[in-house]
């Protein structure tokens, strides 16, 4: 269904694996989200796709590896002043009540490039159902419109 | 270089017609031009990018904006029309690319009404087609097959003979509002036909749609593009005489007498040589701004204004479609209605019909984009799970989108401008003014947007409508069609006037655009065309 990848001339055919604890740190990251908007779908679903996301992000500009390894790193930082959660919500509220030092450079890419892609992948992963609606810019579960059957997206009742 | 066909422009209308070419011979030799280059479609991780930061990844498929004080720009607008506050602009319109505009498309795949090829009879306005619905009938059941469209089969506010593909996508929910309504107005609604790919029981190599939202890069080739359907009939067929160059702007069609075409010489841009290619016939499908261009730069003795243009009708009577978004609101959203779809399921042409003709017929097409962020922009706003709850059941923004048709004007036209564009294909200079009358029509349907939301329950935010843009995409008539050559460029078989071998098939030959997409009907001249070039031989 899906032609081979597009990636930049400087990744290499098969992307280099993300470093274990970066992973684990970008991970910990996209569950956080759950947590802090109070959301109902389970991310384990979601792990495999996570996982193909950041290297198809890292071979289409190998930066993001930089972008990923950036982020876990400041991410351990912060929790050393304080603690985790600490971390998570002056990355996505920019909230710090326990007064964390930080780069606001490094913040700022960090939130363009890493924390805010994470929020739009996983709110088109599933997480958009939480507020009501079917589908979704992005959600590709829905199905297809077939004939007889229900339609993959919310629809009129009744109508003439 | 010599070919049995040449086509210049890769399209939609180079990839139906030469389909309907080759099927019919298919040791035929046909040779496609294309000025632009190839970009990656059905990619997933250029769609993952695309999801995630909503930046359209091909930006130099487009024409650059026109020059301002600190940027060079491209193309010009030039005369009064500069001053006019209605200009439209080529940036960000058509896409200069292998596939052309299909690129981009929404795929709106509307059927032109009967009313349409009598614009003259009806009204006074600009010219007749030279055929009228019933002629064109068979090519539109063969374009919406083509285009792959999911379509309402037992709407018959336009007659057809065969039912579309696959069956029309359900009213979404966002349309319900708007459907009662209109019902309470009197006023009809219908399914939209959109060129997204259903289910059948015909086989296919290309997916279905699966709704992912993000139609304007999709993941699957489910929404037509020209050059997806180029490249699989390339790969699973054995056509051996079937080339495309890309990177090839061509420069000029050269004559060997008055009425027979020898060819053209393209620049092959990668290498800036001249190359000249001999050719029984050539079409020119190259859009309603490239292919008048391209007539007017190839002058000889023998056509000393440009190919067809003796009556100085090429690049002339330039029109589109202004497209209005009037804005509105609902005081709440219990029902959570959100943006769901990318593409609408609903249109009213109530106000598409002959007794709209002379004023300027138009329609109404519920936009599925209600609330103004989506849940994932609204995090990243840095809003808890309550603000969002409360931004989607609280006061939400409606829209109701809308296309008028206007008419020619002698006047308004595009013309080669002397510096080349970042393809290498010379730039444009365009004259456009728009009647004041389309003007004071635009207002008067902001009056009918406001009865529909006030009977929503909404309000009316658009006092004062305007246009939000002049769609390029949808621009025309620059070769118009004509009986007589003395009123336009091409006869009703698409030949340029004058010549034996020599045509334009694109949006550019319309004598009038009517008020839908123009899609669906080029493509249906694209085959028309074939039927027409594989019966002369």
């Amino acid at each position: 269904m899906f032609d081979s990848k597009a990636r930049h001339p400087l990744s290499p055919p098969t992307p280099d694996p993300l470093p274990h604890l970066v992973y684990e740190s970008m991970w910990d990251l996209f569950v956080a989200i759950g947590d802090l908007w109070q959301l109902t779908d389970d991310p384990q679903q979601y792990r495999l796709r996570f996982r193909t996301f950041l290297e198809n992000r890292i071979s289409l500009d190998p930066l993001y590896a930089s972008y990923y390894l950036g982020a876990a790193t400041m991410i351990a930082e912060l929790a050393a002043q304080a603690d985790v959660n600490a971390a998570y919500v002056l990355i996505f509220f920019n909230l710090n009540p326990k007064n964390l030092e930080y780069s606001e450079d490094m913040m700022t890419v960090i939130r363009d490039h890493v924390a805010f892609e994470f929020i739009s992948r996983r709110a088109a992963l599933g997480s958009f159902a939480n507020f009501g609606a079917k589908a979704y810019q992005g959600y590709m579960a829905a199905g297809a419109n077939f004939p007889d059957q229900p339609a993959p997206y919310r629809t009129a009742e009744g109508l003439k | 270089m010599k070919v049995d066909t040449l086509i210049i422009g890769s399209g939609v209308v180079a990839t139906a017609l030469t389909k309907r070419l080759l099927e019919h011979t298919p040791h035929m030799s046909i040779l496609i031009l294309e000025a632009g280059h190839r970009i990656k479609t059905k990619d997933f991780g250029i769609w993952e990018a695309f999801q995630v930061t909503g930046n359209w990844p091909f930006p130099k498929i487009y024409d650059l904006p026109y020059p301002e004080r600190n940027s060079a720009g491209e193309n010009r607008l030039i005369g009064e029309s500069t001053q006019d506050p209605a200009a439209f602009t080529l940036y960000q319109g058509r896409a200069l690319a292998y596939g052309g505009s299909t690129n981009v498309w929404g795929g709106w795949t509307f059927r032109r009404k009967p009313e349409d090829f009598y614009l003259k009879t009806n009204t006074g306005q600009g010219l007749d087609w030279p055929f009228d619905y019933d002629a064109l009938e068979p090519y539109y059941c063969q374009a919406e097959d083509y285009l792959a469209v999911s379509g309402d089969s037992k709407d018959t506010s336009v007659p057809r003979s065969r039912p579309y593909p696959f069956h029309e996508f359900p009213y979404s929910y966002v349309d319900q509002p708007v459907a009662r309504a209109m019902e309470r107005l009197g006023i009809s609604y219908a399914h939209l036909p959109i060129a997204r790919r259903g289910v059948s029981k015909v086989p296919s190599t290309h997916a279905p749609c699966q709704v992912t939202g993000t139609c304007d890069y999709c993941p699957f080739g489910a929404r037509f593009v020209a050059c997806d359907y180029m490249d699989d009939f390339r790969r699973w067929n054995d056509y051996p005489n079937l080339d495309i160059k890309l990177g090839a702007v061509v420069m000029t069609i050269r004559m060997a007498t008055k009425r027979r075409a020898a060819g053209v010489v393209y620049k092959e841009t990668a290498t800036g040589e001249m190359i000249n290619v001999d050719a029984d016939r050539v079409i020119v499908a190259a859009g309603t701004f490239e292919s008048p261009k391209l007539l007017l730069r190839s002058t000889s003795k023998e056509w000393p204004d440009g190919i067809g243009n003796d009556t100085d009708n090429v690049g002339r009577y330039l029109i589109t479609h202004p497209y209005m978004i009037y804005a509105g609101s609902l005081p709440d959203n219990p029902e959570k209605m959100q943006w769901e779809l990318n593409f609408p399921t609903m249109v009213s042409r109530y106000f598409d019909t002959q007794e709209e003709q002379a004023k300027g017929k138009y329609v109404l097409v519920n936009a599925p984009n209600i609330v103004a962020q989506s849940v994932g922009q609204m995090m990243i706003n840095g809003w808890d799970h309550a603000k969002i709850d409360r931004a989607i059941t609280g006061a939400v923004p409606i829209s109701l989108h809308s296309m008028v048709e206007i008419f020619g004007r002698h006047e308004n036209r595009v013309t080669n401008y002397h510096k080349l564009n970042h393809l290498g294909m010379p730039e444009a200079s365009i004259y456009f003014k728009c009647d004041p009358e389309a003007m004071q029509r635009i207002q008067e349907i902001g009056g009918v947007v406001k009865r529909i939301f006030e009977a929503m329950g909404g309000t009316y935010e658009a006092e004062n409508p305007s246009v939000n843009s002049w769609r390029c995409d949808h621009a025309a008539s620059t070769c118009r069609m004509s009986k007589d050559p003395k009123d336009g460029v091409v006869d009703g078989d698409l030949r340029i006037h004058g010549t034996d071998n020599l045509y334009v098939c694109s949006n550019a030959v319309y004598p009038n655009l009517g008020a839908i997409n123009p899609t669906d009907t080029v493509t249906a001249l694209a085959f028309r065309l074939g039927d027409h070039l594989n019966a002369a031989g």
